[in-house]
């Protein structure tokens, strides 16, 4: 049985009264994160939290999922959207890797898997990250007793978004703006925490256009109400506008 | 907080961030300025930085001035995290490839990920700079046993027993090795130094029992898998003593029974070839795998009560009873079928009075 933080137990509340639907955890040895949940649609009975067993306390990790999903429920039914895609960006992605390097004949068989992955890697930090961080900073201003935790997974999470500066397959590499969202939260990360963890992104090139994607973090309004704008403003930021569609969520 | 790692490819680091000499990719100005770039960036956030450029990516380790990034990579090797200590140990090595100590925790680490030639390279490169590194022979002992080089991995254990004769990890495994090739009397002096080592050590109290036993020594060797049993029993070697057991146990049926033959366990066996034939096939496949089943909790073969029931055959048996008659249904469904009893003499004899009673 997880032990969670009174804080954490109560976030889970939450999200079961505003969704009417309980929460189920589900312990997966091979999740590839340490949390992740799955909204209960089309008629599902539950929530499935599904979390990754680790000596690190699961807190944080588990709020923040849970944050995320709170934020949609909070908007009145009807204004509750799903993030969707039918893979349309993959064209567009293809083109701009094919733009920005000379592709080997070898490399070019592996262009459409690795145009797949960074597609799929692409549109998951758009929609997680930028809500992410909304909920991120209002975890550390509103649970002091989270704090640690917090610190602790926002370490483990800038260490994965770094790893991704190594992401290659043969001589192909994911376009560097691809990488901003990961050094916008960097950024966000040492400006909360006092950390060095945007240095990576700056001697990768994607400090720019991350230092652009946290302004207009800043300036977007904070309330769960402005979501869907955030996402929508770093997608054009990004050139990623019609990779996704924002469809009614169906409970 | 705790040491962070990344690597960017060289051709995607920001050469406007360098000095416009330095800029050729891959040159030696290049990796300086790429070096110092990091250490600047690093020490203007009060921390330090290990890195290092090779021909295809720069891979940096930053952490605070108050961290030892050798001593948090140990500290991750204690609690059983390997992979995660891996690119730690591999930057660092890159970085100082002349420490030992890194190059012997890099070299475990190979060995504990199945890297067994990157292992011994690693310690060999650890001993050629401390010639008297022990733990780094009993490594390289392990990584050649794990290669299968037996003379290698003696070799390299016997020097790490000249170097420190009270090494109870270079006795026990070179006891181990001793063992596998059957000379278990040059095995049994190095298994009971490694007990006198490391008495709280599962395998080592395995090694000397399993020896002692081979040895015919059963009486101390069965009391060493008894203790080991008690004080470890969720180790792998437990299920290994009580196997150990189990041997013993048999070896004293045998040595008990005049001329080597067990009167009561052919008598049990002729018993189960008359059942079988007239149960038939199926039913002694339901009768054998039951007991199989049974089994698997462990039978007491040493207690002649008549304390076990099945539901595919009538009657009481003791755990000697079931063990023959599960060894002859092996022996009639499939020969190559181990049912962990000695009891191929018996069976035979029981086989030549059953078919003379036909």
């Amino acid at each position: 049985m997880l032990k969670l933080l009174p804080e954490t137990k109560n976030l889970v509340d939450q999200l079961e009264q505003l969704s009417h639907r309980p929460v189920e955890f589900m312990r997966i040895d091979s999740l590839p994160v340490l949390a992740s949940i799955k909204l209960a649609r089309n008629g599902a009975p539950y929530h499935i939290l599904q979390y990754r067993p680790s000596n690190s306390p699961l807190d944080y990790y588990i709020a923040q999922q849970v944050g995320i999903a709170l934020r949609m429920f909070e908007q009145p039914e009807g204004q509750r959207f799903d993030f969707s895609s039918d893979g349309s960006g993959e064209k567009a992605l293809e083109s701009i890797i094919k733009a920005s390097a000379r592709i080997s004949s070898e490399d070019m068989g592996l262009l459409p898997m690795f145009v797949k992955s960074v597609h799929q890697w692409a549109l998951m930090q758009l929609r997680s990250i930028p809500i992410g961080m909304r909920v991120d900073a209002w975890l550390f201003e509103s649970f002091p007793n989270m704090r640690e935790a917090i610190k602790e997974g926002l370490a483990e999470q800038q260490q994965m978004n770094a790893a991704a500066l190594g992401m290659s397959v043969g001589k192909l590499t994911p376009p560097s703006n691809q990488f901003a969202p990961a050094a916008a939260y960097a950024l966000f990360t040492d400006r909360l925490l006092g950390t060095s963890y945007s240095i990576p992104f700056k001697a990768a090139g994607a400090l720019e256009e991350g230092i652009e994607l946290l302004v207009i973090f800043d300036q977007m309004q904070h309330s769960s109400a402005y979501d869907i704008q955030l996402v929508d403003a770093w997608a054009r930021e990004l050139g990623m506008q019609g990779w996704y569609q924002w469809i009614p969520y169906q409970p | 907080m705790k040491p962070y790692i990344f690597s960017v490819p060289l051709r995607q680091f920001d050469l406007e961030l360098l000095p416009p000499e330095a800029r050729s990719i891959g040159s030696d100005k290049f990796k300086d300025a790429v070096v110092i770039y990091f250490a600047n960036q690093y020490a203007a956030k009060g921390e330090s930085a290990i890195v290092t450029v090779d021909d295809t990516e720069i891979r940096v380790i930053s952490f605070q001035k108050s961290v030892d990034p050798m001593g948090f990579a140990q500290e991750l090797l204690k609690d059983g995290k390997i992979k995660e200590a891996l690119p730690f140990l591999e930057a660092l090595s890159e970085a100082k490839p002349n420490d030992a100590l890194v190059l012997y925790n890099l070299g475990i680490v190979y060995s504990e990920l199945g890297r067994f030639e990157d292992a011994v390279v690693r310690l060999k490169k650890s001993v050629q700079l401390d010639p008297d590194y022990v733990h780094a022979w009993v490594g390289i002992g392990v990584a050649y046993a794990r290669l299968e080089r037996k003379d290698d991995a003696k070799a390299a254990l016997n020097k790490a027993v000249s170097i420190d004769p009270g090494n109870g990890y270079a006795h026990r495994n070179l006891g181990a090795l001793l063992a596998m090739d059957g000379e278990y009397q040059k095995a049994l002096p190095h298994f009971r130094e490694a007990f006198h080592q490391l008495p709280d050590d599962p395998q080592a109290i395995y090694g000397l029992a399993n020896c002692l036993a081979e040895l015919g020594e059963l009486a101390e060797a069965d009391q060493l898998f008894i203790d080991l049993i008690d004080r470890f029993p969720a180790a792998p070697t437990a299920e290994m003593a009580r196997q150990g057991r189990t041997r013993i146990a048999h070896k004293n049926l045998r040595g008990a029974a005049p001329g080597g033959i067990r009167p009561d366990v052919m008598m049990y066996i002729l018993g189960a070839l008359k059942t079988f034939k007239e149960a038939g096939a199926k039913k002694r496949q339901e009768i054998t795998f039951e007991i199989a089943i049974k089994g698997q909790s462990g039978l007491d073969i040493n207690d002649p009560t008549q304390k076990y029931s099945l539901s595919t055959l009538p009657g009481k048996f003791s755990g000697l009873h079931l063990l023959a008659i599960m060894h002859t249904g092996f022996k009639q469904i499939d020969p190559s079928m181990n049912s962990g009893a000695d009891f191929d003499v018996e069976y035979e004899a029981a086989k030549k009075l059953f078919g003379e009673e036909k």
